[in-house]
């Protein structure tokens, strides 16, 4: 349809920072043509701690606390990011139990951070109700945890050399039974949120990203997935034995309207939260006895040189550059954060878009505020 | 999903579609409604601690040999402890942890080779003001006025 007979004065309108839809402190500003948007210029920095000169400033073994705080919805994932790249430049041998607890972590982590993602998104799209459905299941992850190591939020888990605490016969039941729960109430999630007509309607067809685009624009995770690109570093470049697990990476097909919608993009996080209970249930059965933490020295002098690190976390490439000197603190750290990635592709997607598209689309994307602005 | 080519059907199967999806909606609220509740009605009813939750810190002044690994240990400097001697005859004059920063990472606890700071149950971390939330653990047994805070 042409809009150009209904022109009128293009006005500015600011969303953000504190915005109930936008998730943290993310400021938009959206120049709209009536309700049709014809820019949407994101700005950042509202959050911005200095993640990486702190990193900088402690020691190696004091900065994983820290990365709990960059993306606070997916923290064993970066804690995990972080402690990997120590140990490959230092060359430190992490047992194998405390490799399969990792997994666990992460993957618990990872369907709750989606949980997150399903409840908001929901709200975006209007539906309040998703919201306390994923919070009642979040709320039980929340707990196992609390039960594992003590912490509700900022887990610090993975410790440099292995895990902080080992998981009892009762906590592993507790996981089992999650993992149950999870799969008999996906179900329902989708029969309130997914197939629904009107949320439906709101996301498909809405924000699309053609794989081309997605992959210049340097997306990843369910963003990059959602577009029909099967790229996922659990497979395509494994760390923690995770090509030896048995799971499949969903991609968007485009089963509600084009590939690489908004629709497309939240299902691919539904599907992941299936795709993590299998692993969850491999590592449990997999999981051998023995030591949770390699013997590490008390002051961890990492040798010269750099490395970088990349895990999936449940936004995406999470990447560790370190540089060494030789000493107790790295001479460089940078942080490669999905979500700071992936919103970057904003402006080229909310163009002549609704207004009320802009919310849905950011919401699709599913950024975490803390990993943006670090 | 497949879309009717008629303008008319597609309002009606439009229709249809949104209150089918939102009867099998309401369908699940219902089915809910008669579960036990998941919430808890806090402050009246307390959630249940667990054993390992990491809380407000436990010290227990008469193991600690003031060795400071704890300090060192600690990513945010929290921890300031005065004392006087070392080892065991060490006399502590405080120990105190500045609420405002910690972590809550378990560190100090990890890199105290007596074992004598833990993380506690502790949850209620409010205070009135910013002092509050400086907590003195140690009890100044040795000196004559006692400035321990409560
Ligand atoms: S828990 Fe962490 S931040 Fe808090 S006092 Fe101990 S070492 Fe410091
Ligand atoms: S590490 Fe333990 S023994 Fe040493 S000063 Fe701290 S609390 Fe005391």
């Amino acid at each position: 349809m042409s809009v150009d007979y209904l022109h009128t004065h293009e006005i500015l309108v600011n969303m953000g920072p504190q915005h109930p839809s936008t998730h943290g402190v993310l400021r938009l500003v959206v120049k709209t043509d009536g309700e049709w948007v014809t820019e949407t210029q994101p700005y950042i920095g509202y959050l911005h701690r200095c993640a990486e000169k702190i990193g900088e400033s402690v020691e190696y073994p004091q900065f994983v606390p820290y990365t709990d705080r960059l993306d606070y919805l997916g923290a064993i994932n970066n804690n995990l990011c972080y402690c990997l790249a120590v140990e490959r430049l230092a060359g430190i041998e992490v047992p194998e139990r405390a490799t399969y607890l990792r997994v666990i972590g992460a993957e618990l982590n990872r369907i709750a951070s989606h949980l997150i993602s399903y409840g908001t998104f929901g709200m975006e799209t209007g539906a309040f109700t998703p919201f306390f459905y994923g919070f009642r299941e979040r709320e039980t992850i929340l707990s196992i945890f609390e039960k594992w190591f003590g912490a509700r939020l900022t887990y610090h888990l993975c410790r440099i050399g292995g895990v902080m605490a080992d998981i009892t016969p009762e906590i592993a039941q507790d996981i089992r039974d999650f993992i149950k729960t999870m799969r008999a109430v996906w179900d329902d999630y989708n029969t309130l949120l997914s197939f629904n007509e009107i949320f439906v309607r709101r996301t498909a067809d809405v924000g699309v990203i053609p794989p081309e685009m997605a992959i210049e624009y340097g997306l990843t995770g369910p963003c990059l997935r959602g577009s029909g690109v099967k790229w996922d570093l659990r497979k395509n470049d494994p760390y923690c034995f995770y090509d030896t697990f048995d799971f499949d990476i969903p991609v968007g097909e485009g089963l509600m309207g084009t590939v690489g919608d908004s629709w497309d993009r939240y299902w691919v996080r539904m599907r992941e939260i299936i795709e993590s209970t299998k692993i969850i249930e491999q590592a449990l059965d997999r999981m051998p006895e023995g030591a949770i933490r390699a013997k590490v020295p008390k002051i961890l002098k990492l040798p010269k040189g750099e490395v970088y690190v990349r895990c999936e976390n449940p936004r995406g490439e999470l990447g560790f550059y370190l540089v060494s000197d030789g000493g107790t603190k790295p001479y460089r750290l940078k942080i490669r954060a999905p979500s700071f990635c992936n919103l970057s592709i904003t402006n080229a997607i909310c163009k002549d878009c609704l207004l009320a598209d802009v919310i849905v689309i950011v919401g699709s994307i599913d950024i975490v505020l803390g990993e943006v602005d670090r | 999903m497949r879309r009717p080519k008629n303008k008319v059907a597609e309002y009606f199967v439009n229709i249809y579609r949104s209150l089918a999806t939102i009867a099998a909606g309401m369908g699940v609220t219902i089915k809910v409604f008669f579960q036990k509740p998941v919430t808890l009605q806090y402050p009246d009813e307390l959630p249940v601690i667990e054993e390992a939750f990491r809380g407000l810190h436990i010290y227990e002044q008469e193991k600690c040999i003031a060795c400071e690994m704890c300090v060192k240990a600690c990513p945010i400097d929290c921890i300031s402890l005065q004392y006087e001697g070392k080892g065991k005859k060490a006399r502590i004059k405080s120990y105190r942890i500045d609420y405002t920063k910690c972590l809550f990472c378990n560190l100090c606890v990890e890199a105290c080779p007596t074992h004598c700071i833990k993380m506690g149950k502790e949850y209620n971390l409010c205070s009135y003001d910013r002092a509050g939330c400086v907590r003195e653990l140690a009890e100044d047994i040795y000196s004559e006025r006692s400035t321990v805070s409560e």
